[in-house]
Formats: structure tokens, C-alpha cells, sequence
């Protein structure tokens, strides 16, 4: 308890002298003043190198970007080679041994 | 004393060295003013100038695409080697290790570099449109002078199938033929600009500041089937071949929404490699070349003689004697006379019959019909160089030129109007404008004709494919099939008609209990032993109808026992 009240009593004399020496009255204002020009400089390098670093990103998401286009041409072009008509008819063909039937070969089943 | 004297004498010295060092301060400071403050914007300029550099990036073309997704046209990164001859260390092994990998003759290289050495240049190409795996191998070389440029080239995986729909771009990505062209805005990327830091070696370290984002250009979704395309290119391709044509061009249009499934021309080209090809080749005849039908007209002949209402399928006309005199002009028929139905006058493809029907009807109802059909006009499918045909209203009209209307001379088409016109009668007289682009909202419909009438002709049409019709090669098996065959003499370029040079067309719709593929072949100036449409059209007509209701899954319409014989 003792300790505590040594505390509190502490506490609010601090408090009078805080006031007492360095907040009279007339400098409350330029004092939040000069902390608010501080704190908007600080904000201002912040969040400029904040900008830097998401722009940088940003471009390097960009080139990823163009880059993944380039290889989606490039996939689509190379599955567009491996199905090529053509190449699917020779193999189905030449490899497999299968034939387009003829009409003789189907028979319609009506029902 | 001493201890007095000394700090004076000290004094003195210190007054004059913080002075000078003062002074020393204050000119830097002055200095610093001036730089930083008076000079400020030249020097800001200077530094600028040597790492601000000002770049485009890249705006990609647009792919074309087929109705499911493949790719018919695709833009894709490739390399350009550089070289810059002043850097460039004319070592015997650089030049070898090069040349291996460019595909080059190391003489060629050291030769191309020591002349452009002594021009003073500092570039010259060495290979363009180079792989990518190529590219990496060379920069690997990490030799002094050889740089790699990206660049885009366009490719086109289907080659000469579809060469004449998508045409092709040049160097600088711009649509030079076909739909590249026509929707060349659309396609178009646009490239953006961008200020970057960049230091002594020309590497970008970072990005300042986007003047203007790239936009990639918009896809474009054709109509086109990439597998109908292929089989109909084939076909096409062979019937040509077979009767020694000079060309042909042959559509599947999809009756229902009026797409076009499939547009394919002979000769043909590879857009991927069009070095030494006519440009003539170039042409996508099935929209840009006329032709005089024939009698592929004749349906639309009787399909006005049936409207009139003074005619029905079974009247009775006689075409005996095979001939009928119209005004100066004899009109002839080559194969039966007599006494004959509607039904058997198309049956057969008789002038006679044709020409009696119309020239008893009011002379300008054949006009109108084929007008709304859609004859002489634009199909509106946005392709360059598309031919609207000709179909002139005389006034008055005379008996002859009536009577060569009604079987398809004095009037020029395209096959892809002819393909469209025959879709009315697929579509129970409702027209539904074509389109080569694939379409998410159904087309507005136009009425054209009564739909009894067109049913009507749907039947009568039927009956050319069957035995004894001029069509019967065209028949395909299992489905119920309408059809007309057209062989046309082509006009010459002096006038009148040339001897013994034929257009041959087939045009068709099935499957006839709900008509959903229309087909139009036609085959320029066959050379070989037939010319009539039937045998040389009708074929081919034949086994890209028969393919396309496979690929589409069209289940076979025909009676059970169309021919008892063909079942065991």
C-alpha cells in the first residue's frame, strides 16, 4: 500500500512539474506543431520507400506476367504441334492400325 | 610573464586559423549553394541524362482462337542476335562457337563483322527470329559484343488449313490479309512507357515511374471448328486433285445460328512460311471470288414458281421436245423430255421446265426472292476484300435474261452467299445472317419465305440426291439429305462463254428431319474427264457432310430400310 500511494503521489507531482516546466501554456500548440512536422516527415520517407519497394514489385510481377504469356504460347503452340490433325490421322493409322469404317461396315440400329 | 604572454601570442594564432579554416568552410558552402541550389536543375539534367532512360514494353497481339479454344494464331517471343562490330573480338573460337549455334558459316560471320567494322557501325543482325533455347545457349557464350533482342512473331498452327480465314501479319504485327486485317484494331496490343534507372551496361535497376500501362489485345473467338476445318480442307483438297481443278472453295455452315464451321480454299498457302507464294493464293476465294451459279440456282427458281401458288410439287409440265425458243434464244436441256412433275424438273435439273414455270409467273418475283435471300449483298462476316456479287432488276425485263436468271447465269455470287442462302430452306424460311466469329447470343431471324413453301422444298431437294436424281453421288448414307447440283460454262473475259470450262458446285443441307449442316463445294474448272457438279462436287460434298454430322454427333435420321440390299 505504501508503495503505492508513493506512486500516485510521485505520479502527480511529475505530472505538475512536467507541466510546470516544460508545457506552459502558450507553447502547447507550436510544440504539436513542431511533433506533427516531425512525425509527417518520418511518414513522407516511410511511405516513399514503402512506394519504391511496391512498385519495384509490381514491375517484377509485369515481367512475370509477360513472361508466363510468352510460355503459355509457346505450351499452346507446342500441344498444337503434337495434335495436329494430320499427325493424329497418320498415327491412328500407320501405328494403331485404325481405319475410318466405311458404309458397308456401319449398321444403324433404329429403335 | 611568460604564462601571460603566451595565451596573446596563442590568440592571435587561433583567430587566424579559424578564420582560414572559416573561410574554407564558407567557400564550400558557397559552392555547395551554388551547386545545389543556383545550378540545381542543370546538374539534376546531366544525371538524368546519363541513367534515366526512357523504354516501351511490349503490348501483346491478341491469339485467334478456334469455337473450342484452340489456337489458330499465337504470338510468341523469339530472339534477333546482334552484333556490335566495334566490341566484337574477331577471336577464331567466338566465331565457330556462333556460327555452330546460329546455323551459320564461321567465314560468314567474320566477314559480315570486319565489313561493318570498317563502316564504323555498331549494329549489325547477325540471325533474326531465333528460340528461345538458341537464345539461352548464346547468352551462355556471354561473348563481348553479341547481344540478343526479343521480338514477337506471329505463328499460325494450323498452316494452310486455315491460312485464308486467318490470314497473316508482317514484321511489324500489323494484319496484312484476312481476319488479322479485318480485326486488326481489336487484335492490337498497345504498348506501354516506362522510365527506368539503368547503368553503364544498359541493365535496368529500377523502375522510377509508368508513363503509360501496355494493354494486351483482345482474343479472338472464331466460328471455325479446327477438326471440320481440317476434314473439309482435306476433302476438298483431294477433289481438286482427282478432276485436275484449277480451284475450289467449300463451306459448312451451321444452319441453326448461321456460324461457319469450316471455310476452306484450294490452292492454299502457310502463313507460318510465305516465301515464293502467289499472292494470288492469298485469296480467300470462298468470299472474294464470283462465280456464276448454274443451276444451283434452279432451287430458288421452283421455290418462286411454288410460292406463286400456281404451281405445286406434282403439277404436270411439258418439256417436250427438249428445247423451248425464248425470244432469240434457244433454251435447251441435255437429258430427259416430255411430260414431267415439279418434283422430277428438279429432280433432273430441266431448263425447260424451270424457264416455262417462271417466265408464266410476274417477272419480278424471282428477283425479290433471291434479293432477300441474301444474293448481292454483304453477309456482313467483317472480311476484307468481300465481294457482294451481282444481281441487277432490269426493267422491263426481257423473256431471255428471266429465263438465265431462273438457272443461274446473269448473276454472280460468292459460295459463302449461295451456302447462306440455301440455309433459309434448312431454317423453314427464316434468314439468319452468317458470322465467322462465335456468336453467345442467338441471331435475329428475318422471314423470307413461307416455311410450307420451304418444307416443301426441303422434299422436292431431297429427291435430287436420290436414284435417278443429278445429285445421287451426294447421297450419305444413313442420313436424309437435300442437295442440288450446279455445273455453270464460265463466262470468258471477251465476252460470252468459254468451251469446255466448267464451274462444278454442290450445295446441301442435312440431316432433313432437323436440318442442322448446310454444305457448299465448289470446284473451278475441272480438267479431268467429268464436269458435271454431281460428279465432281457431289463427292466431295458427300464425305465433308459425312464427317461433320460424326464430329457433331448428328444421329442418323434415314428410314430403317432405305436399301435392304447394303444390310446383311
Amino acid at each position: 500500500m505504501n508503495a503505492a500511494g508513493r506512486l500516485v503521489h510521485q505520479n502527480v507531482w511529475s505530472f505538475h512539474w512536467v507541466r510546470h516546466y516544460f508545457f506552459a501554456r502558450q507553447q502547447v500548440l507550436p510544440s504539436l506543431l513542431a511533433l506533427s512536422i516531425l512525425l509527417s516527415a518520418f511518414g513522407i520517407i516511410y511511405f516513399t520507400q514503402v512506394t519504391r519497394v511496391l512498385h519495384a514489385n509490381y514491375e517484377h510481377c509485369l515481367v512475370e506476367k509477360d513472361h508466363l504469356h510468352v510460355q503459355q504460347g509457346q505450351l499452346l503452340l507446342e500441344r498444337s504441334t503434337w495434335i495436329m490433325q494430320a499427325r493424329v490421322q497418320q498415327i491412328a493409322e500407320n501405328k494403331l492400325g485404325m481405319v475410318i469404317p466405311d458404309h458397308k461396315s456401319v449398321v444403324v440400329i433404329h429403335e | 610573464m611568460m604564462n601571460k604572454n603566451q595565451p596573446t601570442f596563442m590568440t592571435w594564432r587561433f583567430y587566424a586559423v579559424l578564420i582560414f579554416i572559416s573561410m574554407i568552410v564558407l567557400g564550400l558552402a558557397g559552392r555547395v549553394f551554388y551547386l545545389a541550389v543556383l545550378n540545381q536543375h542543370f546538374l539534376r539534367h546531366q544525371g538524368d541524362e546519363r541513367v534515366l532512360r526512357l523504354v516501351s514494353t511490349h503490348g501483346f497481339r491478341g491469339m485467334i482462337v478456334d469455337r473450342n479454344g484452340f489456337p489458330l494464331a499465337v504470338s510468341t517471343a523469339v530472339y534477333s542476335v546482334w552484333v556490335n562490330p566495334q566490341e566484337f573480338v574477331s577471336v577464331q573460337n567466338n566465331a565457330v562457337a556462333l556460327a555452330r549455334l546460329l546455323d551459320l558459316k564461321p567465314k560468314e560471320i567474320t566477314e559480315t563483322v570486319v565489313r561493318y567494322q570498317k563502316k564504323k557501325r555498331e549494329f549489325v543482325y547477325l540471325k533474326r527470329s531465333l528460340s528461345p533455347e538458341i537464345a539461352n545457349k548464346v547468352k551462355m557464350l556471354k561473348m563481348p559484343g553479341v547481344y540478343l533482342q526479343q521480338e514477337y512473331r506471329r505463328y499460325y498452327p494450323e498452316g494452310e488449313v486455315a491460312g485464308h480465314i486467318v490470314g497473316f501479319t508482317n514484321v511489324d504485327d500489323q494484319g496484312q490479309e484476312g481476319l488479322e486485317l479485318g480485326y486488326n484494331q481489336w487484335l492490337l496490343g498497345e504498348a506501354g512507357e516506362k522510365w527506368v534507372i539503368k547503368d553503364r551496361l544498359g541493365r535496368v535497376i529500377s523502375d522510377v515511374q509508368t508513363i503509360q500501362d501496355q494493354k494486351p489485345g483482345h482474343d479472338l473467338v472464331l466460328s471455325i471448328d479446327r477438326r471440320i476445318q481440317y476434314l473439309a480442307y482435306r476433302e476438298l483438297l483431294a477433289g481438286v486433285m482427282q478432276n485436275h481443278a484449277v480451284s475450289g472453295s467449300a463451306i459448312v455452315l451451321d444452319a441453326k445460328t448461321g456460324e461457319i464451321l469450316a471455310m476452306v480454299n484450294q490452292p492454299s498457302f502457310n502463313p507460318n512460311n510465305r516465301k515464293g507464294v502467289k499472292s494470288d493464293n492469298f485469296r480467300n476465294r470462298a468470299v472474294t471470288d464470283l462465280f456464276e451459279p448454274g443451276s444451283t440456282m434452279k432451287a430458288f427458281s421452283v421455290a418462286t414458281a411454288l410460292a406463286s401458288g400456281k404451281f405445286k410439287p406434282d403439277t404436270i409440265i411439258d418439256t417436250y421436245p427438249g428445247w423451248l425458243r425464248v425470244g432469240r434464244n434457244i433454251v435447251k436441256d441435255e437429258h430427259e423430255k416430255g411430260p414431267m412433275t415439279v418434283t422430277r424438273i428438279m429432280q433432273i435439273s430441266s431448263n425447260v421446265g424451270v424457264t416455262k414455270m417462271i417466265l408464266s409467273l410476274p417477272p419480278d418475283q424471282l428477283w425479290e426472292l433471291l434479293h432477300h435471300v441474301g444474293f448481292s449483298q454483304p453477309t456482313g462476316i467483317g472480311f476484307p476484300g468481300e465481294q457482294n456479287g451481282v444481281l441487277v432488276r432490269h426493267s422491263p425485263w426481257g423473256a431471255f435474261t428471266l429465263a438465265t436468271l431462273a438457272f443461274g447465269y446473269g448473276v454472280s455470287v460468292t459460295p459463302l452467299q449461295l451456302a447462306s442462302a440455301y440455309a433459309v430452306f434448312a431454317n423453314g424460311g427464316e434468314k439468319i445472317p452468317v458470322s465467322l466469329l462465335k456468336l453467345d447470343t442467338p441471331p435475329t431471324r428475318e422471314r423470307v419465305m413461307d416455311p410450307r413453301i420451304a418444307q416443301q422444298m426441303l422434299l422436292l431437294l431431297e429427291s435430287v440426291v436420290t436414284k435417278g436424281g443429278t445429285g445421287e453421288l451426294a447421297s450419305v448414307p444413313g442420313y436424309r439429305v437435300a442437295g442440288k447440283t450446279g455445273t455453270a460454262v464460265i463466262a470468258s473475259d471477251h465476252g460470252g462463254y468459254e468451251k469446255h470450262r466448267y464451274i462444278s458446285s454442290f450445295v446441301g443441307i442435312a440431316p432433313l428431319s432437323n436440318p442442322r449442316i448446310v454444305v457448299a463445294v465448289v470446284i473451278r474448272d475441272p480438267r479431268g474427264k467429268n464436269y458435271y457438279g454431281g460428279q465432281v462436287s457431289g463427292p466431295v460434298f458427300e464425305k465433308i457432310m459425312e464427317s461433320t454430322l460424326r464430329l457433331l454427333d448428328v444421329s442418323p435420321d434415314a428410314p430403317p430400310t432405305t436399301d435392304p440390299s447394303e444390310k446383311v
